[in-house]
């Protein structure tokens, strides 16, 4: 068992909670808005597969080595994806 | 790097396991119940008689009692017998809360039936914990932890198709729940992972709102007139006298047959802008109605629907998968093995983190987690078995009876935390399965014995909802007593070297292996 201190924990698990959810969010928002379908399914299937996308996201983060990592590999796609966003 | 991964994922499947499971077990446990929704709602409302009257015959009985005694209202919804649910139901909005009859299609007058909320109260529990909005999201929340312990669970579980059939129930305490853990999980993963992905999509306007702002407008409203295009006509504010229902019926019959309809809907009775809603299933694995909109007063169609975006037909199938109408009887019985070994599996795994993480330990931490696995494991059973006596013995009369039900179903629930809590934990664990067990043969016992005619009316009926819960509970009591049973044998094969009152799941200290 690999040993951690709370707080290290409590960033991780924040990590991917929060991080893994404004990533799979950001996601979402920016493939529905560019998706060449009509709206109905442009909304539907991000939205349909984000669930997957965002339980990958936590697996991900808690596996990660660090918990610095786990932030920066979530937050960072997901304000880019965000700047991205039409 | 490859184990430390894996030693990352078997923390996060510990902590994330025991942080939810208590929460996953009511949420699959009151699951599994639904799946025989209809009967149980049978079976809580015994006062209603089977009946089958063709589509027009009920409808034209619901549409004379509601113009008499709900013609003021916004608007009508009539739920036509069907199979499972041989009554006839209407319901009206009135003073801030859903007015609901039940009506005797062959005279048009409402039954006396007991106050309860039957298996609407299981329902609102397994989606929101009972908890409206704030409810919803920590079901959903529980239901993305199921999902990433089952991802978690593949990766610990190294030996995955070696050990898919291992079973030690003559190994130390912590083997045989271990392998009945792994079984449990590993012969219905696929299952597991469908109710509980399905499960948390079904809801996807709440849980993932992203796309609305980009495509419109931020309104999940807007989304769906996109994909129900129905005509939205408020009152005009003059009067025009409603159709016959069996005229709209057959008007609409092309489309959907009268037999095939579910529900009817009347929004403005007796405007001249009246618009009767017309919703039926087809028999197809995709929970969508095919549902048409007709004009009260002209009986013109205003419009038809059966497709609709793939996409949204995809969530159809989706929400059809989780429901479980698509088959007959055998798919609700395999879907209630997979319930069940869920279940079994959210229970086994809270009972090996207590085995494996305080085995030598007496501190507070360790007594809470003993108390809440027995209180949620063995106490949700005895609550649910509550709830259905308090169906049986609570008088007819009592102001507020369906909120009496919910009430001892809670605190039934709530009396069991106590007992866990001061007694050993395998101890506990054992008597509040017993006590479940009990609980659960006695309904049935008190509808063979004291209660009214209602169970020798449906045996003489051929109809089997309400002896088939019966006989469930029957079996459920039985179940439960096995339980205990092997509980208490397993627990006292293993005495604890120097056992002290904690009484924990306990093995000798020495037989201490990798896990």
């Amino acid at each position: 068992m690999v040993r951690r201190g709370p707080l290290e924990i409590a960033s991780r698990v924040s990590a991917a909670v929060l991080g893994g959810y404004a990533l799979t969010f950001a996601l979402v928002r920016t493939t529905a808005a560019t998706l060449p379908l009509p709206p109905v399914d442009a909304l539907m299937v991000p939205t349909l597969l984000s669930f997957a996308v965002y339980v990958a996201a936590i697996v991900w983060a808690m596996g990660v080595s660090s918990p610095g990592r786990a932030w920066l590999g979530l937050l960072g796609p997901a304000v880019l994806l965000l700047a991205l966003s039409p | 790097m490859k184990e430390r991964f894996r030693q990352s994922m078997a923390w996060l499947h510990t902590w994330g396991g025991l942080l939810f499971g208590w929460l996953l077990f009511v949420v699959m446990l009151t699951g599994t119940l639904l799946l025989f929704r209809p009967e149980i709602d049978r079976w809580m409302r015994p006062e209603l008689a089977a009946v089958s009257p063709p589509a027009a015959v009920a409808a034209t009985a619901a549409q004379r009692y509601l113009e008499r005694h709900a013609a003021g209202a916004g608007g009508w919804t009539i739920h036509l017998p069907s199979e499972r649910a041989p009554y006839l139901e209407v319901q009206w909005p009135a003073g801030g809360t859903v007015a609901t009859r039940f009506l005797d299609p062959a005279t048009g007058e409402a039954i006396a039936v007991r106050d309860t909320e039957a298996g609407d109260f299981l329902l609102h529990l397994h989606f929101e914990l009972h908890g409206g909005r704030l409810g919803m999201w920590i079901v959903g929340a529980t239901g993305i932890a199921a999902l990433v312990a089952l991802v978690s669970g593949i990766v610990v579980h190294r030996r995955i198709f070696k050990d898919f059939f291992t079973l030690r129930p003559r190994a130390s305490p912590h083997r045989a729940w271990l392998d009945a853990h792994n079984a449990m999980g590993v012969l219905t993963l696929p299952f597991q992972l469908m109710i509980a992905y399905t499960g948390v999509a079904l809801f996807f306007y709440i849980y993932m709102p992203a796309g609305f702002a980009p495509l419109f407008g931020g309104s999940p409203d807007r989304f769906f007139e996109a994909v129900f295009p129905g005509p939205s006509r408020p009152a005009a504010g003059e009067a025009a006298p409603l159709l016959p229902l069996a005229a709209i019926l057959e008007r609409a019959a092309t489309f959907i047959g009268p037999d095939a309809v579910d529900t009817i809907t009347v929004r403005n009775p007796g405007d001249r802008n009246a618009v009767v809603g017309l919703r039926g299933f087809d028999d197809e694995l995709r929970l969508l109605a095919r549902r048409a909109a007709l004009d009260g007063a002209t009986g013109e169609m205003l419009s038809r629907q059966k497709d609709f975006p793939p996409s949204y037909e995809a969530w159809g199938v989706m929400v059809g998968l989780h429901f479980a109408r698509f088959g007959e009887a055998a798919v609700r019985w395999l879907y209630a093995i997979g319930g069940l070994a869920g279940v079994g599996m959210v229970a086994s795994g809270l009972i090996l983190f207590a085995i494996k993480r305080h085995r030598r330990s007496d501190a507070v931490s360790a007594r809470l987690v003993d108390a809440l696995n027995v209180a949620v494991v063995a106490g949700l059973p005895c609550a649910v078995a509550g709830f259905l006596w308090a169906n049986r013995l609570l008088p007819g009369g009592v102001p507020d009876r369906a909120a009496w039900e919910i009430g001892i179903f809670f605190a039934t629930w709530l009396a069991m935390l106590p007992h866990a809590a001061f007694r050993p934990a395998a101890r506990a664990l054992v008597e509040q399965l017993g006590l479940a067990a009990m609980l659960c043969a006695a309904p049935p016992l008190l509808d063979a014995l004291a209660a009214g005619d209602h169970l020798a009316r449906s045996l003489r009926q051929g109809d089997w909802a309400i002896p088939g819960i019966d006989l469930g509970a029957l079996a459920v009591g039985l179940l439960l007593a096995g339980a205990a049973l092997a509980v208490a044998r397993a627990t006292a094969a293993f005495p604890r070297p120097g056992a002290s009152a904690s009484g924990r799941y306990e093995r000798p200290v020495a037989q201490d292996g990798a896990a």
